[in-house]
């Protein structure tokens, strides 16, 4: 059972999800389905994305006008909807990029302290 | 950026497809991928299908929230309560029928008397900026009412010396003779007006050219005028040849050169002119009248003065330098009159009044009644809505299960709620539609029954949005009002009894009942005080016409006649009016079924002015002054206490000075002593009393008589000659006047006579406000009872069909059939009870408020609230019986099987 399975696993940090959706589609457009896998791939299994999670996340980047969605056929010859990053969802993915890198050497630094200062 | 998401929002609502229509689609071929990836990893095709769905996790949730990025939430789900609440009474359609008439009713009563006092004293004018006008009017610093009219010279000379005001403008109502084409037309409403009127106003014609400053600069030189749209639309048809046209008013020839617009009725709410003609032609267009454009000779105050105030210039400032202005003109004016007078004049001073609603004499009539009549319709709009509330309550008993469905599969009880409120709102939205749609016939018979006996009121009723606005808010109140309770009630049933099947239907919702008792008590609270309101009304009405019935005012023409020039009592002149009067007397008396004639100065439903003091040894009183000829008591049937009745032997020129005085007057003056013999003083001469008559109103119904003295034709101190003829016939009156009109045209073809009327059509139009009063409460008390016994029949039939296992119960353990009916029948009158004790208290204080309207019958009349009360305890037992007599049907074994 996954359940079980995903005892290593961590849920998705709020809001970060958009923006592992933006960086998967830097490589090119893809469906739902391949957005999940290339997720799931690039963080060798660690993050736990609920499919069905993305979708309410594409409607909401689409709104945004970061993405754009339109009918193809994939590799198996089926038709699947595919998203494209637009120019305004590249700056956002900088943006956010960015900004999360911050966010993360912040958190590591309260988390694991650098060397003490005073000894300089 | 979250603009960015609106307007992709906004976008999506009008678009199709939706980017999410295809969503379900999607999410196939997403699995599909899912399901192919798992069988080339080796699952079986089932497996792979399951262990798809299960990575997928909540399909419907995924869909629904993304479904939910696209929408405003409150708007769909609105959208959704609206069409589920449509289907719930459209599934009820007898519930609905009833809740949208209930709500049509009191809604519709409540905007018809509310478009009323909008009407008459909210709208304003359609001129330039109408918060700048102002009306002029007098007072007489030692008290009385304000006087809004002038005369002429004063008007001129106020114009002249004002620094307030950017203008000043004149204008009087005044009936038209006219002939258009040589056909002589119906009597026209007309208004004599200064050339700077329309100026002022800021009124554009029509059609044509206003009537300007060099109209109206000589007497007599300015034969134009203007029609009103309305006139110009019924009499001629639109036609653009009517400007230029010629139309003789009064025989003098009139051309006719422009229109006004459409909603301009004139500045006098509910007496909209249709011929104006300048000022300056008054004695063309009056040729019974002395000109007065001058100073009269019986100084007659005819001009209704309004103005513009200067930009920056504020009422109060207005009134300051104006009110020295005109005490000076009219102190100059008084050194031309008779000294008595002239103190009077000293103390008058001006007063400004907002002139933005325009002249409301209509206002001032019909305010205090109006404003009675709209609490009275707001109890009726209560009584309505407490009724829709427990017909709500008794549904949601019906829909108890369903709710408590929702309930437990997890619906919020704020959205149940918003829902319940929603169906209300649906009903309170027909309801007040329904309500508009009947309020705008109400109001216009309404209109109709205050202007009986006079010349019809002519008002703006077109909705304008204060009335728009406040049937919205009454109906948006009204939801409040019966929807909140019920709704707040439904979604907090107990659910694990209401959802079990079978359960005792009464267990889960005595609380609901109980709620549903303290409406129909609150009910009846409220019709008790409609009822007894309605009944004072009555009563007082009834009283009203009881004291004038044994006149038989039906069976006493008035006529009107009014001599011409201004010197009608000047020397011989006054000797040749009495001939004629008396001649006229004469030959009327002959007339076979007249049963007795005479003329008077004044009309029985005028009120009289006290202007005349009478000095006697102890006392000086200021008292009122008819001139009369014999046999005016008989005629009016006056008893004539002590003494006699004038003869005509005190008609003739030369005869000594004698008066009649009335009860009142012989109280005030002469102390209680017998007053017959004793002499009095007033102006200049010394009069002896022969006789004391019974005080009779003169048009002040409610109020005390007013003190009298009558005097022979001759002898009474007035310039004025003109009289009221009183015919009293001893059957139908139809056959006389036209004999009537022939003595008068025989006696004196220039006399005109005007308005032959009967003495009760005259008292009716007096009576306007109180039939109005009367005939609207009981109208409104009626419809009350009717919505009361409608709630109380459905409570009980409610409560009867929850109790009849209870009832079979008891019927099959022994209880007689009575005693089930009386059983049931207790509690309908129980609620009554209830109702009146909390209603007879409540409705006696109110009716104090309503003391000034009422007569001869004491506010918290002991005899009204009782028949009041009994009447609401009959209606009660009779909606109560019905629901009773179903309860002793109930049969045992089938009530008991249903358990």
């Amino acid at each position: 059972m996954p359940s079980q399975q995903s005892g290593d696993r961590i849920e998705l940090v709020y809001g970060s999800l958009d923006m592992l959706i933006l960086r998967t589609l830097r490589w090119g457009p893809t469906h739902g389905h391949g957005i999940a896998k290339s997720i799931e791939r690039m963080s060798e299994e660690t993050l736990k994305v609920d499919h069905g999670s993305l979708y309410p996340a594409l409607q909401r980047l689409q709104q945004e006008g970061w993405i754009t969605a339109e009918w193809g056929v994939s590799k198996n010859n089926q038709r699947a909807k595919y998203y494209r990053l637009t120019a305004a969802g590249r700056r956002q993915l900088v943006a956010e990029t960015s900004r999360w890198e911050r966010f993360v050497r912040a958190v590591t630094g309260v988390l694991r302290p650098a060397e003490p200062e005073e000894g300089q | 950026m979250s603009w960015r998401r609106e307007l992709s929002k906004l976008r999506a609502l009008f678009r199709q497809p939706k980017p999410v229509d295809d969503l379900e689609e999607e999410v196939r071929s997403h699995l599909e991928l899912e399901e192919q990836e798992n069988q080339e990893a080796g699952m079986s095709p089932e497996e792979a299908h399951y262990a798809a769905l299960r990575r997928f996790g909540n399909v419907t949730l995924a869909q629904e929230r993304s479904r939910e990025m696209w929408g405003w939430n409150s708007v769909e789900a609105l959208c959704q309560d609206l069409r589920y609440g449509l289907r719930q009474l459209r599934r009820s359609p007898g519930f609905t029928a009833v809740a949208v008439i209930t709500l049509a009713l009191g809604i519709g009563a409540n905007t018809a008397i509310f478009s009323l006092i909008d009407a008459v004293l909210l709208k304003t004018l359609p001129v330039k900026s109408p918060g700048e006008l102002v009306l002029l009017g007098s007072k007489n610093r030692t008290g009385g009412e304000t006087d809004y009219t002038f005369y002429y010279p004063v008007y001129q000379e106020l114009r002249e010396q004002t620094r307030s005001f950017m203008d000043l403008a004149a204008f009087a109502d005044v009936p038209l003779n006219v002939r258009i084409d040589g056909v002589s037309e119906p009597t026209v409403p007309g208004e004599l007006v200064s050339g700077s009127y329309f100026s002022l106003l800021g009124i554009e014609p029509a059609a044509g050219r206003n009537i300007i400053i060099d109209d109206d600069r000589l007497p007599g030189q300015h034969p134009v005028a203007m029609i009103s749209y309305g006139y110009w639309k019924r009499r001629l048809a639109l036609a653009p040849a009517a400007i230029g046209k010629t139309i003789q008013i009064d025989g003098t020839p009139f051309t006719i050169i422009g229109v006004t617009p459409s909603r301009f009725l004139g500045l006098e709410v509910g007496n909209a002119p249709d011929i104006m003609v300048p000022v300056m032609m008054q004695p063309q267009v009056m040729p019974e009248a002395e000109s007065w454009l001058g100073r009269p000779v019986n100084v007659v105050n005819w001009l209704h003065v309004v103005g513009r105030l200067k930009p920056g210039v504020t009422r109060v400032r207005a009134l300051a330098s104006t009110d020295i202005s005109y005490r000076r003109i009219m102190a100059e004016e008084a050194g031309r009159i008779d000294e008595d007078w002239a103190k009077s004049w000293l103390n008058e001073e001006l007063v400004l009044a907002p002139g933005s609603t325009g002249l409301s004499e209509l206002g001032r009539q019909f305010s205090r009644p109006l404003f009675i009549l709209m609490v009275l319709v707001g109890l009726l709009l209560l009584i309505a809505c407490t009724n829709v509330a427990n017909l709500l309550l008794a549904r949601a008993g019906a829909r108890r299960r369903e709710i408590a469905v929702r309930l437990a599969i997890g619906a919020g009880a704020g959205r149940l709620i918003r829902q319940l409120l929603t169906e209300s709102l649906l009903l309170a939205t027909v309801g007040g539609a329904g309500g508009l749609t009947l309020s705008s016939w109400a109001t216009e018979a309404l209109v109709n029954f205050m202007s009986t006996g006079r010349i019809p009121i002519a008002l703006n009723l077109r909705p304008d949005s204060y009335i728009i606005v406040f049937t919205l808010s009454v109906s948006l109140l009204t939801v409040v009002l019966f929807g909140l309770v019920p709704a707040l009630r439904a979604t907090q049933p107990n659910l694990t009894i209401a959802l079990r099947t079978g359960a005792n239907p009464t267990s889960g919702l005595t609380s609901s009942r109980r709620t549903g008792r303290v409406l129909v008590v609150t009910q009846i609270a409220m019709l008790v005080v409609l009822v007894v309101g309605a009944g004072l009304f009555v009563r007082s009405l009834k009283e009203l016409i009881a004291q004038d019935a044994e006149l038989q005012p039906e069976r006493v023409l008035l006529v009107r006649l009014e001599p011409k020039g201004s010197d009608q009592k000047r020397g011989d002149n006054a000797i040749r009016l009495n001939n004629v009067y008396s001649a006229l007397q004469a030959r009327v008396q002959a007339i076979p079924g007249v049963r007795s004639v005479s003329l008077a100065g004044a009309n029985p439903t005028n009120r009289l002015e006290a202007y005349i003091r009478v000095r006697t040894k102890d006392e000086e009183v200021a008292s009122a002054m008819v001139q009369v000829f014999p046999r005016y008591f008989a005629t009016l049937g006056i008893p004539v206490l002590y003494g006699r009745d004038f003869t005509l032997a005190d008609m003739v020129p030369g005869a000594p000075y004698v008066a009649v005085i009335n009860e009142t007057l012989a109280r005030q003056a002469f102390r209680g002593k017998n007053p017959l013999g004793r002499q009095f003083e007033f102006g200049r001469s010394l009069c002896e009393v022969i006789g004391v008559v019974k005080d009779t109103k003169y048009g002040n119904f409610r109020g005390n008589a007013p003190s009298v003295v009558y005097q022979p034709f001759l002898q009474a101190n007035t310039g004025r000659g003109q009289m009221v003829l009183h015919v009293r016939v001893a059957g139908k009156t139809e056959r006389i006047i036209a004999e009537v009109q022939r003595e008068i045209q025989a006696i004196d073809p220039n006399l005109p006579a005007f308005q032959i009327e009967t003495l009760a059509t005259e008292l009716n139009a007096a009576l306007a406000n109180e039939r109005l009063m009367a005939t609207l409460s009981t109208l409104f008390g009626l419809l009350a009872l009717a919505l009361m016994s409608i709630g109380l029949y459905g409570t009980l039939a409610y409560v009867v069909t929850q109790r009849t296992a209870e009832i079979g119960l008891r019927l099959a353990l022994g209880a007689r059939r009575g005693q089930v009916l009386v059983m049931t029948l207790r509690q309908a009158l129980l609620l009554a009870a209830g109702g009146l004790a909390i209603g007879i208290p409540v409705a006696a204080g109110a009716s104090w408020l309503v003391a000034s309207e009422l007569y001869e019958v004491r506010p918290a009349d002991p005899a009204v609230i009782l028949t009041a009360a009994l009447l609401i305890v009959a209606v009660t037992g009779l909606a109560g019986y019905i629901p009773a007599r179903r309860a002793t049907k109930v049969d045992p074994m089938v009530a008991l099987r249903y358990e």
